[in-house]
């Protein structure tokens, strides 16, 4: 049953051929057996996931069905907020935090039929491409335990490949929906900035973090999407653009598709075994009938810088009061990230704002002139241990950490929707993925090339062999 | 060297840690710096970024 696709469950919910209650006992009783093996799991709502459960079937058996998701269990990153419930964001600081309000995104899962069974584990406040956790412990990669699982997202990613949720939302400020979802072979879409609410949602950049989903398959995300994307009163920030029927769009044809490929700055710090996966897939469009160009990008150091900026001044703003008075309960890889923030002056920081707007038009007309979508890594190297992300030289693990962003930052500085598909295995057995990043608002099409892609290739349909 | 004085960030930073933060921050604020001079018109406001994503 947890083999399914989030559409397979939901589908078979609706025909009556499973339960929601089979499938949420089922989460349940994998969460428990894998989660602390994982460590993925940061809160369990065992009861009320029951009793929603159960309140599902009853509606279906009445010919009632609440939506698209009916029945379906999910688990979701620990920095959505739920009433009640204890949202720490895998931090020391936050964790008693019981917020008095519910994030929007929730409550559309909620009512389009989800059974949310509690939440999962990430890395402090989202800082971290590894999923580095230094309060909790750190995830673990379900490929290979010694492996990290990526970040900040990481028990999203970990949980989706163990096939102990059927889907998760996560948040993505630098990559942090792309970085789990490539290290553990599943599905992540980040959407363009606005595109999906953020209220109730705890921030660490308001610029740049965008709101998810990672699931096994590009469907998946299409459904997820049609759900969470949209106007939301409670965050003027959510764009009003329309949106569009992502699921109905997915026809598994890639022949009109353009793809750039820039071999200047993503391609330059790919290891070779990561090259000769990303080459496949490319070669797998070509047989689809895409045609495959190279193409040039602006200073991508530039629009990294400039990522930097927004990010560190936004997050020192967001934890300055923490920094000042509860310094020690942050990991020093964490308060290392925010720090420079204070050193910022204002004129930087609008700057770096101001000059968002001609940058990303100059990278749309420029590295997409011509090409509906780039592919580009998502992760230019192969999966790194735990240990080669926390241990030895500063320097070295500052370096390994750097390289894990090489070439996701600077999409949310432009604020472009990205892709991450898995695209095969390392010869360690690690998974890899690619990246097909968009113009503002083409969601749809992203989905529909990926969607393409995962009718003729399985590597999203292999597991990992977990005992 | 471009820091904010710490008296008006309210943030009392260990010299250690302070030290490593304006490092890291010195040559980003250079290159924001640099980037905006050669780039940046009275125009420019953070807003137009929306409208582009909107297609305006």
């Amino acid at each position: 049953m947890n083999d399914l696709s989030l559409v397979e469950a939901a589908d078979a919910i609706a025909r009556g051929e499973v339960t929601s209650v089979q499938l949420t006992q089922t989460a349940l009783s994998r969460a428990r057996e894998l989660g602390s093996k994982l460590n993925c799991i940061a809160r369990l709502d065992t009861d009320d996931a029951l009793r929603a459960a159960e309140q599902a079937d009853r509606e279906r058996k009445q010919g009632t069905t609440r939506g698209a998701l009916h029945g379906v269990p999910l688990a979701h990153k620990d920095l959505f907020y739920r009433k009640g419930k204890v949202v720490a964001c895998g931090s020391k600081i936050r964790r008693d935090f019981v917020p008095d309000l519910t994030a929007s995104v929730l409550q559309r899962l909620d009512a389009a039929g989800a059974i949310d069974i509690g939440s999962l584990h990430m890395a402090e406040f989202a800082f971290s491409p590894s999923g580095y956790n230094e309060h909790y412990g750190h995830c673990r990669n379900p490929w290979n335990t010694a492996h990290v699982p990526g970040g900040s997202s990481s028990g999203s990613g970990a949980a989706v490949a163990a096939r102990i949720i059927f889907a998760s939302l996560g948040t993505d400020t630098g990559g942090s929906l792309r970085h789990p979802a490539a290290m553990c072979g599943v599905t992540g879409l980040k959407p363009t900035v606005t595109r999906v609410s953020r209220a109730g949602v705890m921030p660490l950049s308001h610029s740049l973090d965008c709101v998810g989903p990672i699931a096994r398959t590009a469907r998946d995300c299409a459904r997820l999407m049609e759900v969470i994307a949209g106007a939301d009163p409670a965050d003027a920030s959510a764009s009003a653009q329309p949106v569009p029927r992502y699921e109905a769009a997915l026809d598994g044809k890639a022949r009109e598709l353009r793809i750039g490929v820039p071999r200047t700055y993503y391609y330059e710090a790919v290891a070779p075994e990561i090259k000769a996966r990303l080459d496949e897939s490319l070669a797998v469009f070509r047989t689809l009938g895409a045609r495959v160009t190279e193409v040039q990008v602006p200073d991508v150091d530039l629009i990294n810088t400039l990522m930097h900026v927004l990010m560190a001044v936004e997050a020192a703003a967001i934890h300055r009061k923490w920094l000042a008075t509860r310094r020690n309960d942050y990991a020093d890889q964490v308060r290392s990230r925010i720090e420079p923030g204070l050193f910022y002056p204002g004129t930087r920081y609008l700057e770096a704002l101001s000059m968002r707007a001609s940058i990303t038009k100059e990278f749309v007309e420029t590295a997409m002139n011509g090409v509906d979508v780039l592919h580009l890594p998502a992760i230019p190297v192969p999966v790194p241990t735990i240990e080669e992300t926390t241990r030895g030289a500063p320097a070295d693990v500052a370096r390994i950490i750097g390289v894990l962003g090489h070439a996701t930052r600077g999409i949310n500085y432009l604020g472009l929707p990205s892709i991450c598909v898995p695209a095969g295995f390392d010869p360690k057995g690690l998974p890899v993925g690619f990246q097909l990043v968009g113009r503002p608002f083409t969601e749809a099409a992203l989905l529909r090339a990926a969607d393409a892609y995962q009718r003729v290739t399985d590597w999203h349909k292999r597991k990992p062999l977990l005992t | 060297m471009e820091s904010i004085p710490e008296e008006l960030q309210g943030v009392a930073l260990p010299e250690a840690d302070a030290a490593r933060a304006l490092a890291l921050a010195k040559p980003t604020n250079q290159k924001v710096r640099e980037a905006a001079d050669a780039r940046l018109k009275f125009e420019d406001e953070p807003a137009r970024f929306i409208a582009f994503l909107n297609g305006r």
